[in-house]
């Protein structure tokens, strides 16, 4: 049955028109010659088409940078360390498109148990934890069934309540990981300046602005608008279309 | 003599005008005006009036207005001049009536006629004020031979300006009253009604008849105005302007040209000027004026001019003295009502420019490489608010690199209204190679005399840009890699994977979850089936045991009666052994006679069960050691029976 499904999810995985590491190249061979803009444009097409990969946003980030996009860039800089968060080439380049805009929202360290905590949400994909769970599911009825009809032996039994364990645990992981990725908190301003608004209207009283770059909270959301909080702990709300989230 | 003289910002004006000196006037135009030697006289005083004709060409009558509530004391007296000043040449008609006032009250003289060239002209009618008579007056002022229009070099002495004569405190005249008429300020505007950034001329000016020595103590502010001075000559030139009659020297203090930067009722704040005037005061008629006598005067003008009898009795006066008097004089606010700038069909790209312009714009290069630079000059000539134009946005893409414009200005410094032109110098660093297109750019503006807005448009600049030799800087990534340089970009992609939907939470994921319990349920399922099954056989067994042994027991009698010994004897133990195993429910291979002693050990008698196992040792008995007698057969057949059918009784109480 397992097969089965992993039959079908290889099928929807393969389905491409044309190799995207040819676009690939074609793209770094515009930004080479320093059609950045239309480098950029080369690499969204990429992204937009789903491949995920921090190499993929970095190139983007640097074209977008190269093309004064700050929001695009800072923005996949900001994906390509979501997707590869060691990478030594994208914290220093998103550092520089931070430092051009102006923005100071250097994140503090993390203490050793956020690292810790991080660290482990990122030891499976969020589909990784989905099929770990589905995985322990089965073994956890397979030793019970066991058990239950074959030998009752005691390794069996500890067998048992180990993968019950483990199986509660990747399922509340499988859950967290899944609903923080339903849910981004956290968004870049796009595109010029974002009006922070005191009330999720069009009508409302204009707080302040974020420049285009500038990294969010996104603390709530309404259909059109989300409510933010900046660094410094100024709240408002932005419209939708006005900052993209990670 | 005039001197004036500007201190700094302080534009403190000195003024001082001298009765002595007549401004030669250059004038080549027709004029024909009339003045008065005052416009203010008493009853019993007389004044004198002249018509001036300048330049008149075919002149064929000259006729005075009409006199009637003057007499006439002296005149009509013609004098003609001519003279040539810059190789100029200058005509110079004159009539003279010396008039006395018949009654007190306000006239209006109108003004002489001449027929020049075949066409009746006019000259400027004339107010006279005549109040009562002051004092006793004993002498009367005597008319001038000379016109004060006259020429400097045409005169055989200087001028006695009309001028004079109102510096002349007579007795009983009232000072305050004298200075007010001969000395005051005005503000000439050219319009009152203006949009938002039209310009205004606003020209202050000093006119006086007096002898004056005067300081700018306040200027105006222009609150509200954008303003530029015009250029004044210094020292000022006086100009000579005819109010009602009467000739004034004008001094212009301030030429603004001023453009108001919002709308409403705006107000030109007034100047002040102090000004020490210097009045002569007439006092007793004692002796005649020693400078009179000096031969030197005399040769100076040639013949004796003092015998006109005006100068006689001015001159024969002893006592004149001088006398400084300060007066401070303040010109009138004027409003000015500027309308906004009309917000309907306003161009997003307007900045506040009003006037008339034209707009051109050029690009030095057409391809270029990244290293380049293009230069965009923006030029916007024309009349309006040149000074406060703002340089026009240039839309252009992230694909260059943008700086601040370079302006400089062209502006006409003596235009009025402003004129000239401004220049915008745009700096564009082409990030990116390619076909670029930098887009035009957009400049308008408010036509006041249109009442609407204008919009100028260049062409856009399309342009072919070369990648330029700083490919390098990216080369030198890998050596050098600056503290603000870019990491490379990556060459390959460690794999091509896809962002896979989401599994959890998608059908999928609970069905994935819940199979193997299903799964888990179904064999659970079966083996409670497959058990019931069994454990169904064995009730049936069990309650059939009885009928079971019945029919072995049928068999054993046949058996029996057909004297077959050991298939007799193997029945009744099967019987017997067929039925314990079914209803104690052992299984065939493991009853024995230890397990079935303790099966039925507490649910049947003692007896019962000793009788049991009395009839199976029979049967084995039998079985190995035939005893051939018919009646134990018959026994043993009876036997089972009995012991079954107790068992049976026995066993089914205890079930029950």
């Amino acid at each position: 049955m397992l097969s089965i499904v992993m039959v079908t999810m290889t099928v929807r995985l393969s389905f491409a028109a044309t190799p995207p590491q040819q676009r690939f190249e074609k793209a770094n061979a515009l930004y080479k010659q320093q059609q950045y803009t239309q480098a950029a444009a080369q690499y969204q097409q990429l992204i937009d088409e789903g491949y995920l990969s921090a190499e993929l946003y970095l190139n983007a980030g640097n074209a977008y940078y190269k093309s004064s996009a700050m929001g695009e860039a800072i923005y996949s800089y900001e994906k390509a360390q979501q997707i590869d968060p060691g990478n030594e080439a994208v914290g220093r380049n998103l550092a520089l498109a931070n430092q051009k805009i102006g923005s100071t929202a250097q994140s503090l360290p993390l203490l050793f148990f956020e690292r810790w905590w991080m660290d482990l949400q990122r030891l499976h994909s969020t589909n990784g934890w989905a099929i770990g769970t589905i995985v322990l599911c089965w073994i956890l009825i397979i030793v019970f069934a066991v058990h239950r009809f074959i030998s009752r032996s005691i390794l069996l039994r500890i067998a048992g309540y180990l993968t019950a364990a483990l199986f509660i645990g990747y399922f509340a992981m499988a859950a967290w990981v899944y609903n923080r990725a339903q849910h981004q908190d956290i968004g870049i301003v796009m595109h010029g300046m974002a009006k922070v608004k005191a009330a999720p209207d069009a009508n409302s009283k204009e707080l302040f602005e974020v420049k285009e770059g500038i990294r969010l909270d996104v603390v709530d959301r309404t259909a059109t608008f989300y409510k933010v909080a900046l660094n410094d702990g100024k709240t408002g709300w932005v419209p939708v279309e006005s900052i993209k989230t990670l | 003599m005039i001197h004036m003289t500007r201190i700094g910002k302080k534009s403190i004006l000195t003024l001082l005008a001298c009765c002595t000196a007549i401004v030669a006037m250059a004038q080549a135009d027709f004029r024909f005006s009339t003045q008065v030697s005052s416009n203010t006289v008493a009853l019993d005083e007389a004044f004198q009036i002249q018509f001036t004709l300048e330049n008149a060409p075919n002149l064929s009558q000259l006729l005075p207005p009409d006199f009637k509530d003057f007499d006439v004391l002296q005149g009509p007296m013609q004098s003609n001049s001519t003279s040539i000043t810059n190789g100029r040449r200058t005509d110079v008609v004159a009539l003279i009536y010396l008039l006395r006032p018949k009654r007190i009250g306000n006239f209006t003289l109108a003004g002489a006629t001449a027929r020049v060239d075949g066409v009746t002209r006019k000259s400027n009618p004339v107010t006279i004020e005549v109040v009562k008579a002051v004092g006793n007056r004993n002498n009367l002022p005597q008319p001038q031979h000379q016109p004060q229009q006259m020429p400097q070099g045409y005169g055989r002495r200087p001028s006695q300006g009309i001028e004079d004569q109102p510096s002349i405190v007579r007795k009983g005249e009232d000072v305050n009253e004298k200075l007010r008429k001969n000395i005051f300020l005005k503000v000439d505007v050219d319009k009152t009604s203006v949009f938002e950034g039209e310009q205004v001329t606003a020209t202050y000016k000093l006119y006086t008849r007096l002898n004056t020595s005067s300081n700018v103590t306040k200027v105006p502010a222009f609150k509200g105005f954008s303003a530029k001075d015009v250029e004044l000559p210094n020292p000022p030139q006086a100009t000579i302007e005819t109010v009602n009659g009467a000739t004034f020297k004008v001094f212009t203090i301030r030429k603004t040209m001023l453009f108001p930067l919002q709308s409403g009722a705006l107000e030109l704040d007034p100047v002040e000027v102090d000004n020490q005037v210097r009045l002569i005061k007439l006092g007793a008629n004692t002796r005649r004026n020693q400078q009179l006598d000096d031969p030197n005067f005399r040769d100076v003008f040639g013949n004796s001019p003092f015998d006109d009898p005006f100068f006689e009795d001015f001159f024969n006066r002893p006592e004149v003295t001088y006398e400084d008097v300060p007066y401070k004089i303040k010109s009138n606010p004027v409003t000015i009502t500027v309308k906004p700038l009309p917000t309907a069909h306003r161009p997003a790209s307007f900045t506040g420019a009003v006037g008339q312009f034209e707009m051109t714009a050029t690009g030095d290069k057409k391809t270029l490489s990244t290293d380049d630079a293009l230069t965009v000059k923006v030029t916007i000539t024309g009349v309006g608010n040149v000074n406060l134009m703002r340089a026009p946005e240039v839309a252009a893409s992230d694909a260059f690199e943008k700086f601040d414009p370079k302006v400089m200005d062209n502006i006409d410094k003596n235009s009025n209204p402003l004129s000239g032109s401004r220049q915008f110098e745009y700096i564009f660093m082409p990030r990116e190679a390619g076909a670029q297109t930098l887009p035009a750019v957009e400049f308008s503006y408010f036509d006041p005399k249109k009442g609407e807005y204008k919009i100028l448009r260049s062409p856009d600049f399309p342009l072919q840009v070369s990648a330029g030799k700083n490919t390098n800087k990216d080369k030198q990534d890998y050596s050098n890699l600056g503290r603000n340089d870019l990491s490379n970009i990556y060459p390959t992609v460690k794999g091509w994977v896809k962002q896979t939907p989401y599994l959890f939470g998608k059908p999928l994921f609970w069905a994935l979850l819940v199979l193997p319990l299903l799964l888990y349920g179904g064999v659970a399922f079966y083996r409670r089936k497959q058990e019931y099954k069994v454990n169904n056989a064995n009730v049936l067994r069990h309650k059939n045991a009885n009928k079971v042994a019945l029919k072995r027991l049928e068999l054993a009698a046949r058996y029996l009666k057909e004297e077959k010994d050991k298939a007799f004897y193997e029945e009744i133990s099967r019987a017997v052994w067929g039925y314990l195993s079914h209803k104690l429910r052992i299984p065939m291979a493991e009853l024995s006679k230890q397990l079935v002693q303790e099966k039925l050990q507490d649910k049947v008698e003692e007896s019962n069960t000793r009788e049991l196992f009395e009839l199976l040792d029979n049967c084995e008995m039998a079985l190995y050691a035939p005893v051939g007698s018919s009646q134990s057969r018959q026994h043993t057949y009876r036997q089972a029976i009995d012991v079954i059918s107790k068992l049976e009784d026995e066993l089914k109480k205890v079930m029950a």
